[in-house]
């Protein structure tokens, strides 16, 4: 693959390789965010993945002012001042979408001063991921450097922990880098069995003696909070932060958010919502392989926990996680996976690719962090898929990005801007490597 | 207060009953009668001992003793005469594991951490859990609401302590009578207690069941010396204790099945005999308590029915949950048909009365009544030392049976009379003649016929007329005298009351008017005998559904999988040696070895097995240097910076399904390591992974051993809000280093110049002593390139090696010094940021180990990321360019090195272990996933007999469930699924977790 400016022809390739090393290492230490200075660029004969199910083989991708220009066999005339890439033998990817995340918010986990995702009290709707969120976090470039383009980083703790906003991974400052703000609250569905014990020693779950206790309270502060809403012209009512923040979802703008795993309880969250007027998204939903008609009934759509888990009971399938995506595929709901935690969304296109080996096919495992993220945040629009009109959010690699093995990512562009894929770990790569002589 | 309640109140304080007195040491107040009492019974069908049938004899009880039994004794003319009327006599129960009697344990307060010091001031030993000085007989008061409930249930003797600690001390053996404490106690000392439980104890120490487990062998090994070695410096009254109750008989009550293999092999190290007291599900390995000739004291624990109508419910319950409701009545019976011995005991049964019903259920469900008997009677008496006394009815002998009015098997028998110490206990009471049948009932003038029937021990009576409305009666019986109402067609009450004259009741009926009439019952004739009621009985269960899985839960063996001859054709093979990767090859595993590797190799029997490998790769199996499953209650020992004596090698629990689902990943060999809460750890423990084994049989044989040592945040508990354990800084870790080399350097000095014998044998330094001897290798949980280089140079100072650095995160630093000291690496592939030691972790840290020559693994650490190890090894190719067949190695060979098992395993190369996993395709690709997995040429993973075992799965789930479902329709109680939580501590109420998970 060769890197090349038409103006410059193509000149002495060795001197240009190094040049663009030189390029590289001068951007690398300070990563700065893109100026927004488009570069008409072409990438040709790329292996095209669309992100919708589509692929097209030897393909041309033409972009302009942060968008999709082409996508095809054939651009046609283009014209001279762009940057053309041969993208032979590589592959070109819709940027990942990473959704019920903590990035941004955590930045090491036991060190307290640098975690802000979770709030004191259980109720909080009103607060926002939107400026807790750091662009200059170390980890958001060793995401990136994997294809993690876009994330929704979103609160956690308590019962309604606030809400998200979803974020290029790339920006000066929070209001630089956000796509769109506040769109989610999250809420944090009551265990009917509580899990006990860890990994290394698991106990079987009890009944929660709570549970009713708890979701009588979920249900009457919705309740108190549509109430508060319709009455919003109501002289007699105070200004209520919490419910005020909890109006967009009534009036479509916002989207809620459940975090339930258990089949039972996903039945049941979704009644009461629907009761309420609010069609929920599902999240973690271990358990959505026991109820897909209901489901698809509902039409409700899914972000699934990490492929990369264990079964939830001894008695099921061993791989009960690596085959739900099928399971969900082929009974027709959407459903994103999603990778946990923050650092950990590097490894997002590969808990897609583990579902290969269990029933989903290559294109429809990019979808499901790709276009069905998109859609699940109503974005679908702008992104997920590599099609005209979309934003220009794409990498290119020069193997399979849903396998660690192939995974290489030499080029991104987040809405039409090259970015910069250096981040601390290459650049202590290459401190090292210098030290023991190794480059 | 009047002098008589003075008295009366005196009386009831000192419990004294004028029947008996035999406290020849008390004084009395009042008039001293002398103690004697004397009965015969008679018409009494008497089962003398188990293996005797039950036959008419009479009995002679004397002075709480059998004076003669027989047919046609002489009367003693002071005998108190009991006609039994045909009622059975059995030898009454001996229960020789109870808490009867003793006093309510104290509440446990609920401490974290901190205690690190024992609580009492006294010169007893260190730990709190080391109870040795608790003496029953000391604390033994009678309970006559628990006496009564023992007698119920047929119980007169019953071996009582206090259920606290690890050592409980001393049991005392007592009768259930209601007399004074003096008189009931039989046998002030019988028993030495033992758990693994540390019970009231808030001490730190010991905080998982290995530390138990060290602790009780360390207090062995203190016991010994303590005459000979440690007595002249210290003054110790727990032990001085601990070598009086060596004396006794020992009974160690056990968590579960594994717990009892772990009691055994303390027994066997220390030359003890340990009655074993299980939990109910010995069934489920009958073939190893075989081997260890194990005594068991067995519960009659059965679980209850469960609720299942919700499906969603149901899936709460796993399947060894279900077959375990469904088998644990088959438990005696299976014991019994292979010939182990074993007692019944009443504890641990939430209801007393569920005892006879369960019993009954035993039998039910196979066990022989014989058997039973014995299980109640004689063996705990001989068990106890007591079968001269009791245990029997026969002369001389305790007068303790009791009397039932049926076999006491039959459902129908019911316990009438308890006699402890020859003194008769009421239950049922003994059955006066049977007034049921039908009668002429004569009031005046007035005819009618009447019906006496009685039901659960009442009697009632009912008027049989033709017309709509009979007179209704309500007549009370007693004593054979009889009152009650009669109120007639108009609502006239007559009072009648008649006395019994033979068969037929005479008397007199108060009209409502005050005019007195005759009122007489005449017998007509008996009752038509009605068929006895249909009680649910256990269903017996088929030869099928009895069957025992290895492990006892879903995925386990009905057969485990045997050594077979394998032929792998036309695959391709990554040796992991210098061969690398062979396309299109066979490979021959035979007698657990690979045997050939080549072209076309045939098969020259019939009894290998071909298996295609077309489009297939073979790999090594996969080998994990940090893993933390298959490990029982507590992975760390956290209570002290040193806790080297702990083994996790004692408490491997062969029962964990991840266990399966890592050999579904392809892993066959696991290091599993103790946590990482203190600098030096316990010891690993290597097994392979053989699904169905027992623990023992999983461990890799031969393999040298290895201890746990950590740095940084976790030892100086950086995640907690307070720490009072030392160290708290990483200079502080190198000084516990400092300190344990030295004192085990002067320990090793010690045991040279005044001889092993003349030395206090110290568990924790003797582990050291071997790290030092280089018998012993560490591996080191590690982050920071300053405390890997600190421990490096520890190492040199005393001229040891650190073996392995685990997770290592930061090794990429110091790489050049590792491959200068020998250390190999052992690391995520690509962890980091989740604590700040973790902040510089990078992805490319294997590769530059790798490039700098230091022998590098990656490891799991994680029961979700060891069934995927092949991906994390290709992690390696991503981040830092490995070549795929070296990353391969990062799996394999390395950690086989790590280990020091590369001769064995690690490489597939001729005369190496069998130990295999044949991939569906490329081995690093994220796709790609086993086929197969072998262990020593043992298929224990097959994909395809893995969907068999998921429909056999939900077949026995569904067949028990729909059991289930009918016995609920039919009447039976149920309840929601609660499982059991094993803790160390004996008060469930705690929420306090045996675990923490300082650990990555």
């Amino acid at each position: 693959m060769i890197y090349t400016k038409i103006k410059n022809m193509r000149s002495n390739s060795i001197i240009h390789f190094l040049f663009l090393n030189l390029l590289f290492m001068q951007m690398g230490f300070s990563q700065n965010p893109c100026t927004s200075n488009f570069q008409k660029t072409i990438i040709e004969h790329a292996t095209i993945h669309i992100g919708n199910g589509e692929l097209i083989e030897d393909g041309q991708l033409y972009m302009d002012q942060g968008k999709i220009i082409y996508v095809g066999k054939n651009a046609g005339s283009i014209p001279n001042e762009v940057i053309r890439i041969d993208a032979k033998g590589a592959h070109l990817y819709p940027g990942f979408i990473a959704l019920n995340t903590e990035v941004g918010l955590e930045e090491i986990s036991q060190v307290k001063a640098t975690i802000d995702k979770s709030e004191l009290g259980s109720m909080n709707p009103n607060v926002r991921s939107l400026i807790a969120y750091n662009t200059d976090s170390k980890i958001i470039p060793t995401l990136r450097s994997n294809g993690v383009l876009y994330a929704q980083s979103s609160p956690a703790g308590g019962i309604i922990s606030g809400q998200s906003s979803v974020f290029k991974m790339d920006g000066w400052n929070w209001e630089d880098a956000v796509v769109t703000s506040d769109e989610g609250i999250w809420l944090t569905w009551p265990t009917i069995n509580n899990q006990r014990g860890w990994w290394a020693e698991p106990e079987r779950s009890n009944p929660n003696d709570k549970y009713k206790k708890e979701t009588d309270a979920i249900v009457d502060y919705f309740m108190q909070a549509k109430a508060y809403h319709l009455g919003k012209d109501s002289s007699l009512l105070l200004s209520h932060l919490g419910y005020d923040a909890m109006r967009g979802l009534w009036t479509e703008n916002k989207r809620l958010f459940i975090r339930v795993n258990e089949a039972k309880g996903m039945i049941q969250c979704v009644q009461l919502m629907e009761s309420m007027g609010i069609k929920p998204v599902l999240v973690g939903a271990t358990e959505a392989w026991k109820i897909t008609d209901f489901l698809r009934e509902k039409k409700l759509s899914i972000i699934l926990q990490k492929t990369h888990s264990l079964p939830g009971r001894t008695d099921e399938d061993i791989w009960q996680p690596y085959k739900t995506p099928k399971i969900l595929q082929d009974a027709g709901i959407l459903f994103a996976i999603s990778e946990s935690g923050f650092w950990e969304q590097r490894n997002l296109g590969f808990q897609a690719g583990h579902t290969i080996g269990y029933g989903l096919t290559p294109e429809q495992a990019l979808t499901s962090i790709t276009l069905n993220p998109a859609k699940i945040l109503k974005l679908e629009n702008q992104l997920g898929s590599l099609e005209m009109g979309k934003n220009a959010s794409l990498f290119m690699s020069k193997g399979d990005a849903l396998d660690m093995r192939t995974q290489h990512i030499t080029h991104a562009w987040i809405q039409g801007c090259p970015i910069d894929l250096d981040d601390l770990h290459k650049q202590l790569y290459k401190k090292y490597s210098k030290k023991y002589g190794l480059n | 207060m009047s002098f008589f309640y003075r008295i009366l109140f005196v009386l009831l304080l000192l419990k004294i009953d004028y029947s008996v007195d035999a406290q020849i040491t008390f004084p009395y107040n009042g008039v001293k009668h002398p103690n004697q009492s004397c009965y015969i019974l008679i018409n009494a069908k008497v089962v003398t001992d188990p293996n005797s049938p039950a036959t008419e004899k009479e009995i002679i009880v004397r002075n709480g003793k059998i004076q003669n039994i027989g047919i046609g004794l002489k009367r003693p003319l002071d005998a108190v005469v009991v006609d039994l009327k045909g009622a059975m006599v059995y030898p009454a129960f001996i229960d020789p594991f109870s808490s009867y009697g003793m006093p309510d344990l104290p509440e446990r307060k609920n401490q974290g951490r901190g205690q690190i010091e024992k609580s009492r001031e006294e010169s007893y030993g260190w730990n709190d859990a080391l109870r040795t000085d608790q003496n029953a007989f000391e604390i033994f008061k009678v309970k006559e609401s628990n006496g009564k409930s023992l007698r119920e249930n047929g119980f007169a003797l019953v071996n009582t302590h206090q259920p606290d600690g690890i050592s409980r001390g001393s049991s005392v053996l007592v009768f259930t009578g209601n007399e004074s404490e003096n008189q009931m106690v039989l046998r002030e000392t019988v028993a030495h207690h033992l758990s693994f439980l540390k019970g009231s104890s808030t001490q730190d120490y010991p905080g998982s069941l290995m530390g138990s487990i060290a602790l009780l062998r360390q207090t062995y090994l203190d016991g010994n010396y303590y005459e000979k070695i440690i007595r002249s410096e210290e003054k110790n009254i727990s032990l001085q204790y601990w070598n009086q109750l060596q004396n006794l008989i020992q009974i160690f009550s056990v968590e579960d099945k594994l717990d009892i293999f772990r009691a055994d092999k303390i027994a066997k190290e220390f030359g003890k005999n340990y009655l074993i007291r299980t939990n109910g599900s010995e069934y489920q390995n009958i073939d190893l308590l075989k081997k260890i000739q194990a005594k068991l004291i067995v519960p009659l624990k059965f679980p209850e029915l469960y609720e299942v109508e919700d499906p969603f419910d149901a899936d709460q319950i796993d399947l060894s949950d279900l077959k375990h409701w469904e088998m644990a009545p088959y438990n005696l019976k299976m014991l019994a048909e292979n010939n182990l011995m074993f007692c019944i005991t009443m504890d641990g049964l939430k209801d007393p009365k569920d005892f006879l019903t369960n019993l009954r259920k035993a039998i039910n469900s196979g066990l022989s009544k014989t058997k039973a008997l014995e299980a109640l009677t004689s063996t705990p008496a001989d068990w106890l030392g007591i079968k001269n006394e009791t245990g029997s009815i026969a002369i001389g002998k305790w007068a303790n049976f009791f009397i039932t009015n049926a076999d006491l098997f039959s459902d129908t028998s019911k316990i009438l009379e308890t006699w402890v110490k020859g003194k008769p206990y009421k239950v049922g009471g003994l059955e006066s003649d049977d007034y049921s049948g039908r009668y002429r009932a004569i009031l005046g003038n007035e005819n009618y016929t009447a019906e006496i029937s009685k039901k659960d021990g009442k009697y009632d009576l009912k008027i049989l007329t033709e017309d709509s409305i009979a007179p209704s009666v309500t007549i009370r019986f007693e004593n054979e005298y009889l009152n009650g109402k009669w109120k007639d067609k108009d609502q006239k009450i007559s009072l009648v009351f008649a006395r019994k004259n033979l068969k037929d009741w005479e008397g007199t009926a108060t009209l409502h008017n005050g005019n007195k009439v005759n009122f007489q019952l005449s017998y007509l004739e008996a009752l038509e005998k009605k068929e006895a009621k249909n009680i649910q009985k256990t269903d017996s269960l088929t030869k099928d559904s009895l069957l025992v899985f290895y492990p006892f839960m879903a995925y386990g063996w009905t057969e485990k999988p045997q050594q077979k001859s394998f032929l792998i054709k036309n695959v391709t093979v990554w040796t992991c040696e210098t061969e690398g990767i062979l396309n299109q090859t066979d490979v021959l595993i035979s007698n657990g070895k690979i045997e050939k590797i080549g072209k076309n190799i045939s098969a020259n029997s019939s009894k290998i097995e071909i298996i295609d490998g077309t489009g297939k790769h073979l790999t090594p199996g996969l080998i994990d240097e940090h893993n933390h499953i298959a490990i029982s209650r507590g992975v760390n020992e956290c209570s002290e910076s040193s806790t080297a004596e702990v083994r996790i090698g004692d408490v491997v629990n062969s029962e964990d399904i991840n266990i399966y689902r890592q050999l579904a990943g392809g892993l066959t060999t696991a290091q599993l390591l103790h946590g990482s809460c203190n600098p030096i750890g316990g010891q690993s423990a290597l097994i392979k992974l053989r699904w169905g084994s027992s623990p023992e049989e999983m461990k890799f044989e031969g393999a040298d051993p290895f201890i746990k040592f950590a740095l940084g945040e976790n030892v100086k508990r950086s995640g907690g809000s307070s720490n009072q354990r030392y160290p708290d800084s990483r200079m502080g870790v190198e000084q516990v280093y400092m300190d344990y080399f030295t004192r085990g350097k002067q320990y090793i000095k010690d045991i040279q110049t005044k001889g092993a014998a003349n030395v206090r044998r110290d568990l924790d330094l003797e582990t050291i002593a071997e790290i030092l001897q280089k018998k012993r290798f560490i591996t080191c949980h590690s982050y920071v390139q300053s405390e890997i280089n600190m421990l490096m140079k520890v190492a040199d100072k005393f001229d040891i090696k650190v073996n392995t650095f685990t997770h290592i995160l930061e090794g990429y630093k110091v790489a050049d010094k590792m491959k200068l000291h020998g250390a190999g690496g052992s690391s995520f592939s690509d962890w980091w940021a989740y604590k700040f030691e973790v902040y510089e972790a990078i992805p490319y840290n294997g590769a530059l180990l790798h490039k700098q020559g230091v022998t590098t693994a990656f490891n799991s650490d994680d029961a979700e990321m060891a069934r995927r190890l092949n991906q994390e090894a290709a992690k390696a190719v991503k981040y830092g360019g490995v070549s795929e067949e070296e990353a391969l190695k990062f799996v394999t060979l390395n950690p086989a090195k790590l280990l020091h098992i590369d001769h064995r395993v690690g490489s597939i190369k001729i005369k190496k272990d069998a130990d295999l996993v044949l991939w569906n395709g490329h081995p690093l690709a994220v796709q790609s996933h086993p086929d197969m997995t072998f262990v020593d040429g043992i298929k224990y993973f097959d994909v395809q007999e893995q969907s068999a075992m998921r429909k056999m799965i939900d077949a026995e789930r569904s067949r028990i469930i729909q059991k289930m479902l009918k016995l609920k329709e039919s009447g039976a109680k149920s309840s929601i699924f609660k499982s059991q939580r094993r803790r160390l501590y004996h008060c469930d109420s705690i929420e306090e977790e045996i675990h923490f998970d300082e650990n990555h």
